[in-house]
């Protein structure tokens, strides 16, 4: 009875296809012919390591069951070379002590913190189980060495999902010696889409205003090479972001064909360090304002910053330090004048 | 959840069996020579046509069982046969295919071995129904290099749209050659129009077959999301972790083995060092295949149409906040 089913459906088939179904089927053709050479055209197109289909111990699959993933945090390094502005004061890396979150990194020596970092996923398809996630400490400032703490691993849902953000927490005792500490946190994953937006700084001190504000921060040289470094600032904070009932501008979310993701092609401008000068009745200065530096030499950086009489209330200014190969680090300093 | 499928697997009951594929495929590999001719002989296309769109038929839609429904695997890539490494008829198939050792076995496992294992063995194991039907089954193991051991393994296929392009190019130019008969009685204009028609109905095939075995991507090739597929270099390292979901089938077509076919969700996890270095056993495996399900769910999917999910840098800085939701900073 099967194989007359089977017979009887594939007539119906064809007599379906002769009567008017062809004209589906070859308009789909020539479709898929354009397909082919549009395609063509644009691999053509493609830089040589791109076009390769197939090597002896490395396939491309292009096919959409293949997925992979992007963890994400706050990663200024990246943001910054997107040309957005940034703030070192992470929104996705938070202290607490004792359940309460520590504000401006004032901390205590020799006291139990807990750390906790919020990752996000920019995939609406590829979790992720046992992401480590590493959490260090450094002095106050700009390349100076990295402390192991700990890592912990994490279960990173799909943007949308359960697990998303996902929450990274550990203990941290804070060293014995009195100082101003940084936070990182990092990690790594197999397959990430954009392996460049990993690893996000909490780098913000607090000095009130003595007319002027002077603080210190440690500049190392983490290269290999005899750097000269010198300094920007501007008085980014991250912005409110816009109600999700506004009409949203396409224009910064356009992508190009071979772009990775994350690529910004047009910097929004409540994110762009322009509009964020120091204002101009406001000074701001370095000492040694353009030191050179040996590999793994580190001093410190006398700021002074000099605002108005007239200044009441709290400004948040961020300090990138740059040396040849571009962004080295930064701070941000929170000027409170009461 | 994106993935590409243009077969269907049928249950063992309705399996219409090997032998009407050994017809249909002696058909349709009798029908190429024939078809440079068949312009020229009014009928003889129609019946090369039928037995074109037979066989891609049963490809599609009798040839896999279904085993159960989908299942979900982790293992290391031990060999892979992408689509440009096949010849002669087999370069219709476009699928791209692999071969992995299951976790937590390494090279040189046995088909018994991993049978018995508890974990994932079930999935390379001959199933009853497979069996009470009396299909060959042989299990599928592989080595990479001729002087390795070969090792049990699951094999999967990313599905290509080779023969299901071939089948409606066939499809299509069977309603031309059908006319071509028709219009084959009528003297002197309806020959001239015969010959056009067979022509055209030629020349759809022709198309058919060029589309067909082009198909082995889709638009991604050019696209940046492109993942890589690795194998292990002479020292026994760095192929790929992958944790693959898919249909769970046997294919008729070959030697006798269960594959994942198609795979609908691929995630490469990790990089194969000799050893595994992950441990938890049934956990490790049935926490991944829960995050892919809920990753899949419908209160995920519809959750991810929200704008609040729409930001593709950042939250703070290209997304937006819910009213009344929850504050990002």
């Amino acid at each position: 009875m099967k194989y007359l089913k089977a017979l009887a459906y594939f007539i119906f088939l064809v007599l379906q296809a002769i009567l008017y179904k062809w004209i589906i089927y070859v308009i789909n053709l020539i479709k898929w012919l354009l397909e082919i050479i549009k395609r063509w055209f644009e691999k053509r197109k493609l830089p040589r390591y791109l076009k390769k289909s197939s090597q002896q111990q490395c396939i491309k699959v292009s096919d959409p069951a293949y997925k992979r993933p992007d963890p994400l945090i706050y990663d200024q390094y990246y943001l910054m070379s997107q040309g957005l502005a940034v703030t070192w004061d992470n929104p996705d890396i938070t202290l607490f002590k004792g359940g309460v979150e520590v504000i401006n990194n004032v901390l205590v020596p020799d006291t139990e913190y807990e750390i906790v970092a919020r990752i996000w996923n920019n995939s609406f398809e590829a979790p992720i189980v046992d992401l480590p996630v590493n959490f260090s400490f450094l002095s106050f400032g700009i390349g100076t060495t990295s402390h192991f703490i700990d890592n912990t691993k994490i279960n990173l849902g799909v943007k949308g999902g359960i697990n998303h953000p996902a929450f990274a927490k550990i203990k941290w005792k804070t060293p014995a010696l009195a100082g101003h500490y940084c936070i990182q946190v990092s990690f790594y994953w197999a397959d990430d889409l954009n392996p460049n937006n990993n690893l996000g700084q909490e780098n913000i001190t607090v000095s009130t205003m003595h007319s002027p504000a002077t603080f210190t921060f440690q500049l190392h040289n983490n290269t290999n090479n005899v750097e000269r470094y010198h300094f920007e600032s501007d008085t980014y904070t991250i912005p409110t972001p816009r109600d999700c009932t506004e009409q949203r501008d396409k224009k910064n979310i356009q992508r190009y064909t071979r772009q990775m993701p994350g690529t910004v092609n047009e910097v929004d401008p409540v994110h762009s360090r322009n509009n964020y000068p120091l204002p101009a009745d406001w000074e701001i200065n370095f000492d040694p304002s353009m030191p050179e530096l040996m590999p793994d030499e580190e001093i410190t950086i006398n700021v002074k910053v000099t605002a108005p009489d007239s200044f009441h209330g709290s400004k948040q200014i961020n300090i990138h330090g740059f040396n040849q190969s571009g962004l080295s680090g930064g701070i941000s300093v929170q000027v409170i004048h009461n | 959840m994106a993935f590409r499928q243009y077969t269907k697997c049928v249950s063992a009951k309705n399996y219409i069996g090997k032998w009407a594929a050994q017809v249909i495929v002696g058909a349709a590999i009798g029908a190429i020579p024939l078809l440079a001719g068949a312009s020229f002989v009014p009928g003889l296309a129609i019946v090369i046509l039928g037995a074109i769109i037979a066989y891609c038929r049963w490809w599609l839609y009798d040839r896999l069982i279904c085993l159960g429904n989908d299942v979900c695997a982790i293992g290391w890539v031990v060999t892979v046969e992408p689509p440009s490494e096949k010849s002669f008829l087999d370069k219709f198939d476009t699928d791209y295919s692999f071969s992995m050792a299951l976790y937590p076995h390494v090279e040189g496992a046995t088909q018994a071995s991993v049978e018995g294992d508890g974990l994932q063995g079930n999935l390379i194991a001959e199933q009853p129904d497979i069996k009470d039907r009396g299909l060959d089954w042989a299990g599928w193991q592989v080595s990479q290099w001729s002087n390795r051991n070969k090792t049990a393994t699951l094999h999967c296929e990313f599905e290509g749209g080779g023969v299901y392009d071939l089948m409606l190019a066939a499809l299509a130019a069977l309603a031309f050659a059908t006319a071509a008969v028709v219009v084959c009685a009528i003297p002197v204009i309806g020959w001239i129009a015969c010959a056009i028609l067979q022509i055209i109905a030629g020349l759809i095939t022709l198309a058919g077959i060029i589309i067909a075995l082009n198909d082995t991507g889709n638009p991604n090739d050019v696209n940046a999301n492109l993942g890589e597929i690795h194998v292990n270099d002479p020292t026994g390292r760095g192929a790929d972790i992958l944790v693959v979901k898919g249909s769970w089938v046997y294919d008729s077509a070959h030697e006798g083995w269960n594959e994942i076919h198609p795979i609908k969700h691929c995630q490469r996890i990790g990089t194969w060092s000799g050893s595994w270095q992950f441990g938890g056993g049934k956990d490790f495996i049935n926490s991944w295949c829960e995050a892919i399900e809920s990753s899949s769910s419908s209160l995920t999917t519809n959750n991810q149409r929200n704008p609040e999910n729409q930001w593709s840098i950042h939250p703070l800085v290209d997304g937006c906040e819910k009213s009344g939701g929850e504050v990002i900073r």
